[in-house]
């Protein structure tokens, strides 16, 4: 699952005057894209991605902004069709609405700014508004997250360790095959059902499984583009409690053993999991017309030791941990250090033992010298 | 404000599109307009309603309210129906016998309003062929997929939500403005509003969202709710279906449940 850690977050802030001096990033749409299915089956795909990686994805690229921030969203359209964003739930001004008869087509070849405040904290979306229907039913759409650098979720609100976006959506098979013989738009029943673009055994995939540290607070931010209404159940290990929806506090949170989402809405829920605990978020997609049963899928979360092997739990000691800047190992070959995510923050020799781990993020890692046990270490502020 | 002290239960033919569809209304006049009647009501104080049932079969009458008792109205009768004393709110009464229901006759119920910027959405989908055989005396299978053909506020589909004043928000900068939206259909709906969150003030199924603000509103099947709307910038917004399917004509993109928050400076 896509995470932001800490620190970036903080260091995004940190270099905020730095940053509005550079050209933002620019959005781009096309509709020449490729989906797989977890069966291997390749759809035609059309959404949004960023120009300097030149490929488009589903979902669109995940947008953040800290509040407070004045964005400028560029975007490029060198699609053969219209294109718009609409910034779903920011409240912007007529103009920047992304509705095409209200606001303006983005037509083949025509660039625009999108201007806005991001001026609430919260779980918002985006996604195309031209022949609307069709379009989000081809991908057109993605997420956008409004953060506090000191990483409440809201002010006065509590605070949270990692933020874990969960988007649902879903598609027809048939008319990503053949949008243009996809009318009429009200008969579209939906068949694939996802978590940020994944389905089935796709979400059992490492990088999809939502890992944590015992003790930590993950933000689950879950929004939904999908057709159905779709029903999350939350095991009482994971202690969820609701915080917010549609980019505002609710007056009260609530535990939560279950939570139901419409087409469009989003919710802010905290889970601090068990430690060792092992288990899923159940999501089920209920058919809009009839209440249909459509399609359960399931979002593993896993305290993340538990992908270390017993035998890897050896000690490897080193010291200070935690630690600020170095820890000294004895000198060591083929070292490799990961994040608590699994991402590799270190690959090399320690010659002199010694690893500097200033810069790094506040968190938790996991390090090994060639094939050995693995151990862990912990930087602090 | 519709003090509307009588209600007649009309069979006519609505027609959206190339659809035409025998259809029941509880209308606010003895002749056919093709329009459910609103009734206003004061809070807390229990009050009646004079219902005329000219349709050839009976119904029964039902509101979402709390406590509300199911009245016989016995074909070609007319039949003095008590209203509870409520607080103020949305709710919605109705013919809660499957002809009724499917057929399309049942209005908004608002307690406790008295205010120029009111509006209301009465939220149905329409599927003709079931309103054809419910109309020939068949019954509803149920338990086959249902797809609606016309979604409509105010028994209007986009772009004629345009021309009903309840349905079109016309505001000026800065106003409060409040929205009784019920939800009559087979289905449960979910209006997204553009531009602007809403404070839920009342809702009949989940009270205890009563105070989130939110842009994103479910209305589920048989639900009333009321919204407060603070028209804080100038311009046209449109509110719909977030339901793609529900934002179609006969399967035309954009139509269905689509209407205008009009903020004028």
């Amino acid at each position: 699952m896509m995470r932001i850690p800490t620190t970036l977050l903080a260091l995004s802030l940190i270099s905020s005057n730095a940053w509005s001096q550079m050209p933002p990033p620019q959005l781009f749409a096309e509709m020449d894209g490729i989906h797989f299915l977890a069966d291997g089956t390749a759809l035609p795909l059309w959404g949004y991605g960023w120009v300097a990686d030149g490929f488009i994805t589903l979902p669109g690229p995940f947008l953040t902004y800290t509040e407070g921030e004045e964005v400028d969203l560029n975007f490029t359209n060198p699609s053969p069709e219209s294109h718009t964003i609409h910034l779903h739930g920011l409240d912007v001004d007529q103009a920047n609405d992304g509705v095409p008869t209200t606001s303006f087509f983005v037509v083949t070849g025509q660039s625009t700014t999108y201007s806005f405040t991001a001026d609430r904290p919260g779980t918002f979306l985006y996604h195309c508004h031209v022949t609307t229907t069709l379009h989000l039913t081809m991908g057109m759409y993605g997420m956008i997250l409004v953060t506090r650098p000191d990483m409440t979720i809201f002010e006065g609100g509590p605070s949270y360790d990692q933020d874990v976006p969960l988007f649902f959506s879903d598609l027809e098979i048939a008319t990503n095959l053949d949008p243009v013989g996809s009318f009429p738009f009200h008969t579209i029943r939906t068949d694939v059902f996802m978590v940020n673009g994944k389905a089935d055994s796709q979400l059992e995939q490492a990088a999809q499984i939502v890992h944590y540290e015992p003790g930590q607070t993950l933000a689950l931010r879950l929004g939904s583009m999908a057709y159905s209404r779709v029903m999350c159940t939350f095991p009482a290990a994971l202690n969820a409690v609701c915080h917010m929806s549609d980019g505002r506090p609710v007056p009260e949170s609530f535990q939560l053993d279950s939570l139901e989402i419409y087409p469009g809405e989003r919710f802010t829920v905290l889970i601090t999991p068990e430690a060792d605990w092992d288990g899923t978020i159940d999501v089920e997609y209920w058919n809009m017309a009839d209440g249909f049963l459509e399609d359960i899928q399931m979002i593993r979360v896993r305290d993340a030791a538990l992908d270390i092997t017993e035998s890897d739990r050896t000690p490897w000691a080193g010291f200070p941990n935690p630690t600020q800047n170095i820890i000294h190992y004895p000198p060591a070959f083929n070292v490799t250090v990961w994040d608590a995510w699994g991402r590799q923050m270190f690959q090399g020799d320690l010659p002199d033992g010694q690893l500097h781990v200033q810069e790094w993020p506040v968190g938790s890692y996991l390090i090994r010298s060639g094939a050995g046990p693995v151990s862990r270490f912990v930087v602090t502020e | 404000m519709s003090a509307q002290d009588t209600l007649w239960i009309l069979p006519g033919t609505y027609i959206q599109g190339n659809d035409t569809m025998p259809a029941l209304r509880s209308e606010g006049q003895p002749t056919w307009s093709g329009y459910n009647a609103v009734v206003d009501r004061p809070e807390n104080a229990s009050s009646s309603v004079v219902v005329v049932n000219t349709d050839s079969v009976a119904h029964t009458w039902w509101t979402n309210a709390p406590d509300a008792n199911t009245v016989d109205l016995p074909a070609g009768t007319s039949t003095s129906v008590m209203l509870p004393s409520l607080p103020q709110g949305s709710y919605q009464y109705f013919l809660n016998d499957e002809r009724g229901k499917v057929l399309g006759a049942g209005g908004l119920l608002r307690i406790g309003w008295d205010t120029e910027t009111l509006f209301y959405w009465n939220l149905r989908e329409w599927q003709p062929s079931m309103m054809t055989l419910s109309a020939a005396g068949e019954s509803i299978d149920w338990s086959l997929p249902y797809v609606p053909r016309h979604f409509t506020i105010n028994e209007r589909a986009y772009p004629s939500t345009g021309d009903d004043p309840n349905a079109y928000v016309a505001v000026n900068l800065n106003d409060t403005c409040f929205i009784s939206i019920s939800n009559f259909g087979h289905m449960n709906h979910v209006l997204h509003f553009h531009g602007f969150h809403v404070d839920i003030i009342s809702a009949t199924h989940h009270p205890e969202r009563v105070g989130w603000n939110k842009d994103t509103v479910p209305i589920r099947k048989g639900e009333s709710l009321t919204v407060r709307l603070v028209a804080f910038q100038e311009g046209m917004y449109p509110v719909h279906n977030h339901n793609l399917i529900a934002v179609t004509n006969a399967g035309f993109y954009p139509g269905g449940m689509i209407t205008t928050i009009h903020v004028m400076p």
